[in-house]
């Protein structure tokens, strides 16, 4: 039978990093969940992401027990690589802060497909645009 | 010192700017985000808040974009210790049980020796897959080799050291390079009536001589093929080394690292998605 789902937490952390400081600790803990377990399960599957931005998303039974998948990495981040930038801008319509290309955004989309809760290619492109313009990227051609 | 109380934002936003938002929260000195049910959370210290609330005014002016948050106060002990009231009692392996110290272990079963434990901070509650591996093989090595020493690197809680002093090791010698671990080891040695049989050190391996019949180290896949040398080194002729924290897809690996430094794969063991594994020197 399958266990009952308490919550489902998505966690953007870097990779091999994970230790019960926020938001680790208090994201899990407040649900129950053991700390030190999930940050030594989570750290020795990502081992190898170099401390990159890592989207992970925890669901947590009633028994307390958890299970967790790693994800693509964010889009923000494939964004500013994309861009070559390091931040993102605190006021993206005031002051913009890079270029990224329709191309650009197209391969990020598809990349992120995955992860986006739609198999229609042109939402996803949208949804990229539009996080692309939170951070002060301008899309061009 | 840590301060106790963090401050947690927590905001909510459109899908998209949720994205933007995540990453700007850590380009303004979050350590990572939390997203549930659509909310994005992130944790500042108190005395960063009042310029974490000025950015983010900022942002939403700038962006027009249907932007709203809150602010609450998030003290550690609402959460540190939440995972607390869903340990419970548990059988371990074939002589050994945890129990932990604010409950009362179940069972009448004679030959059943429990670790009665308060983890604190530490990892090694008795519920992990590695843990509950290295506690079953230190079962079966101590049962073939009774009174054995035992040195346990990276001893969190101190859980192996204890089961091991509780199956009839003579004495042991727990490690951990983490001084709060160490102090929860030396508690709990205490609770179970084998203080005087175990020395706990809060250091690396540098800091303990000699060679063990027997050497555990539930650590992980990346610190143990550091540690290979320095830690095969501590294993006596004719002496087992049980190592865990490894992936099923890493054992192999690992038992090549150690047989290249003199140590013959004797067993694997699966639970879940994690092995543990015994090496042992020839005699």
């Amino acid at each position: 039978m399958a266990k009952k789902v308490a919550a489902i937490i998505k966690l953007q952390i870097p990779a091999g990093q994970a230790n019960p400081s926020p938001p680790v600790g208090p994201a899990l803990g407040q649900h129950g969940v053991n700390i030190m377990e999930f940050c030594k399960a989570f750290n020795a599957k990502t081992k190898d992401g170099n401390g990159i931005i890592t989207p992970v998303e925890i669901t947590v039974y009633a028994d307390r027990s958890f299970t967790f998948i790693t994800k693509t990495p964010p889009a923000a981040v494939l964004l500013k690589m994309a861009a070559g930038i390091e931040k993102g801008s605190g006021e993206p319509n005031k002051k913009k802060v890079g270029k990224v290309t329709r191309e650009q955004v197209r391969k990020i989309a598809e990349q992120k497909m995955p992860d986006l809760n739609t198999t229609d290619i042109e939402a996803a492109i949208r949804t990229i645009e539009g996080a692309a313009r939170s951070m002060g990227l301008e899309v061009v051609d | 010192m840590e301060p106790t109380t963090w401050h947690r934002l927590t905001v909510s936003a459109p899908p998209e700017v949720r994205e933007a938002l995540a990453a700007l929260l850590v380009d303004w000195g979050a350590a990572g985000t939390a997203e549930e049910t659509g909310a994005l959370s992130a944790w500042f210290r108190p005395e960063n808040r009042p310029e974490i609330q000025a950015r983010l005014e900022r942002y939403a002016l700038d962006l027009g974009a249907p932007v709203g948050w809150r602010w609450d106060d998030e003290p550690e002990d609402g959460w540190r210790d939440r995972w607390k009231a869903f340990y419970r009692p548990a059988r371990i392996s074939e002589r050994l049980g945890v129990c932990p110290t604010w409950e009362e272990w179940p069972g009448s079963d004679p030959g059943v020796r429990v670790i009665r434990l308060d983890p604190g901070r530490a990892f090694g509650t008795g519920t992990h897959e590695t843990t509950r591996l290295c506690l079953g093989l230190l079962d079966r090595a101590l049962s073939a080799r009774p009174g054995a020493e035992v040195l346990d690197v990276g001893c969190g809680s101190g859980i192996l050291s204890i089961g091991a002093l509780l199956l009839g090791a003579r004495r042991a010698v727990a490690l951990d390079i983490d001084p709060m671990a160490a102090q929860a080891a030396r508690e709990n040695a205490r609770r179970n009536g084998v203080d005087d049989r175990l020395r706990v050190v809060a250091g690396d391996l540098r800091a303990v001589g000699g060679t063990y019949p027997l050497v555990v180290a539930n650590i992980l896949y990346q610190v143990l093929l550091g540690l290979a040398p320095e830690l095969s080194a501590r294993v006596e002729p004719g002496g087992a080394l049980i190592l865990s924290g490894l992936l099923t897809q890493e054992a192999a690996s690992a038992e090549a690292v150690y047989g290249a430094l003199g140590l013959r794969p004797e067993s694997r063991e699966v639970e879940g998605e994690w092995a543990a594994v015994v090496l042992r020197r020839s005699s």
